[in-house]
């Protein structure tokens, strides 16, 4: 049933879907970066790598069956998901960020300046708007690099301008930690991402590493000012945030320190 | 529609028609603690750096920015008869400061900072301001520097109509260190001066030595939501933002109250929905 009012809003929570969270810390790299969760032990259990790049596999598009996702149920008939609470704790300080992720591969090199190109390109983000308005670029590192400076490149295909764009990400001369996401600006004039092309290093890192590039867009941020305390969004505050039908909801990290700390906590996703 | 009671707010939020978009913007190098700097040309996600504003000699409707103009956070205009509101507000950044959401109603560049005379703004009467309140009740005027003037002290007035079509004035003591490019600097109103329908031209005395690039924004502050600490945000839902009004067409934009001398990067959520 539509939720329109107190009255239906008020039902629909008494039959929300709840989800209890924990996830053990990680080593981070530190103030101001990015954690990914999803092969974090915990619940909901740890992911497994995505597919390589090198591969064109449906599972480059995750979903809520996938293994790392929150077993979310989808909403039935013309109804939506909402996200109704979500209610955390952290060990240390930071920002939890509840995405739904995309589109995901993993294997990129680093340690070869030619280019390596994205052979599930022919498989472009599918929930929400598929032109890939408001979807977000990140790297995902699994493997640490090696510890040389270099310009990645990251081609994409931005299907509201209708043209390829380019993305770069400047790696700095000490290797990223494994589990940690870095956001890429996209290129100037881009409105949409809906798949990635392909990915070249300016020079080698020395190491291959293993780097895989994520897609997702943001459902909601939860800010934990406070080490060992709470912090609790209602309906008002998540704004009743719409989850996408197979939603892949995960989480990452904006780290204080070089751990993520201990992650508890719930979620309540209501249907209307 | 109107919105009279928390059913038609929540009616809004499960509608389709809820628009929600997290603009990601890199740092900025800034000017210092407790000063304005803007996010405008500042490169990002949703949206990606504007281009400077027309000169203020061009005499274009561009003048008047919209939610179609690269720079702008994208944003759909809600459909005849309903109003968008702006439901829920998050940021969270690397460095302490506050985000300030605004709707850019009117920019220029182009003044020159190494002259004495009047820069007049052609047909300036062409082009008041369009969005809210059209006689430009509540609108702000903002300096912004495309380019560093000179290291000259100088008087910078802003002459320009106010809402009951009188001609008055606002000026700003520029300092004998330039302005960060980027930076937005208030143009205090006189007393009894309630907003800016159009500007008229920019004046200084003296000139402050150097060309550089500076140009007039008017803008209406829409909400703006606080970093307080570094890397952790805050999240502003509708009782503290006041579920406040987002005009048709606005072109939505950020700058940021600066702490230090860079803004930090940064990822600001907005979730706005139809009335």
């Amino acid at each position: 049933m539509a939720i329109t009012s107190q009255a239906t809003l008020k039902s629909a929570i008494e039959y929300a879907q709840k989800f209890a969270i924990d996830k053990a810390s990680a080593t981070a790299e530190g103030a101001s970066t990015w954690h990914s969760l999803w092969n974090v032990a915990g619940s909901p259990g740890a992911g497994i790598n995505p597919p390589t790049y090198a591969a064109d596999s449906a599972l480059m598009i995750p979903t809520r069956l996938t293994l790392g996702a929150f077993p979310i149920q989808n909403a039935g008939g013309s109804d939506s998901l909402r996200l109704t609470r979500a209610d955390f704790f952290k060990v240390s300080t930071g920002s939890l960020i509840i995405y739904d992720r995309l589109w995901h591969c993993s294997l990129l090199v680093t340690n070869i300046i030619t280019t390596q190109t994205i052979v599930g390109s022919g498989r472009p983000i599918n929930r929400g708007n598929a032109n890939g308005k408001g979807v977000e670029l990140w790297l995902e590192v699994y493997t640490a690099p090696g510890a040389t400076g270099a310009t990645w490149t990251i081609n994409f295909q931005d299907a509201q301008t209708g043209g390829v764009s380019a993305a770069t990400y400047v790696h700095p001369a000490n290797a990223e930690t494994a589990g940690q996401m870095m956001p890429v600006t996209m290129g100037y004039g881009t409105l949409s991402c809906q798949y990635p092309i392909d990915f070249t290093c300016n020079i080698s890192s020395t190491a291959a590493g293993n780097i895989g590039i994520t897609l997702l867009r943001p459902i909601v941020t939860i800010p934990l000012e406070y080490a060992n305390d709470y912090r609790e969004l209602g309906w008002v505050q998540t704004a009743l945030h719409k989850i996408e039908p197979n939603a892949c909801l995960a989480m990452m990290v904006q780290c204080t320190a070089t751990s993520t700390g201990i992650v508890r906590g719930e979620i309540e996703i209501c249907e209307g | 529609m109107g919105y009279t009671t928390i059913d038609d707010y929540i009616e809004a939020l499960c509608a389709s028609t809820a628009q929600y978009v997290r603009a990601t913007k890199v740092s900025q190098t800034a000017e210092g603690a407790g000063l304005f700097h803007s996010l405008w040309m500042a490169a990002g996600n949703y949206p990606s750096a504007g281009a400077t504003p027309p000169a203020f000699t061009a005499d274009t409707t561009l003048l008047r920015p919209t939610n179609v103009v690269l720079g702008s956070i994208p944003f759909t205009n809600p459909a005849g008869g309903t109003e968008a509101r702006l439901a829920s507000l998050e940021a969270c950044g690397v460095t302490v400061g506050r985000v300030i959401l605004y709707d850019r109603v009117w920019h220029c560049s182009g003044f020159a900072g190494n002259t004495a005379s009047t820069q007049t703004i052609t047909n300036a009467v062409n082009w008041p301001v369009n969005r809210g309140t059209a006689n430009g009740v509540g609108v702000e005027p903002f300096l912004e520097f495309y380019g560093a003037i000179g290291v000259t002290g100088s008087t910078i007035t802003l002459s320009f109509k106010d809402p009951a079509d009188a001609t008055v004035s606002a000026t700003y003591t520029h300092p004998t260190n330039p302005e960060s490019v980027g930076q937005m600097v208030p143009m205090l109103l006189p007393s009894g001066c309630t907003g800016v329908k159009y500007p008229i031209s920019i004046t200084l005395a003296p000139s402050s030595g150097t060309l550089g690039d500076f140009g007039i924004t008017l803008m209406r502050r829409i909400a703006s939501v606080p970093i307080q600490l570094a890397n952790v945000g805050d999240n502003f839902d509708l009782g503290k933002l006041g579920f406040p009004k987002v005009e048709s067409s606005a072109c939505l934009a950020l700058m940021v109250l600066c702490s230090t001398t860079s803004t930090g990067f940064m990822m600001v959520n907005t979730a706005i929905c139809e009335t």
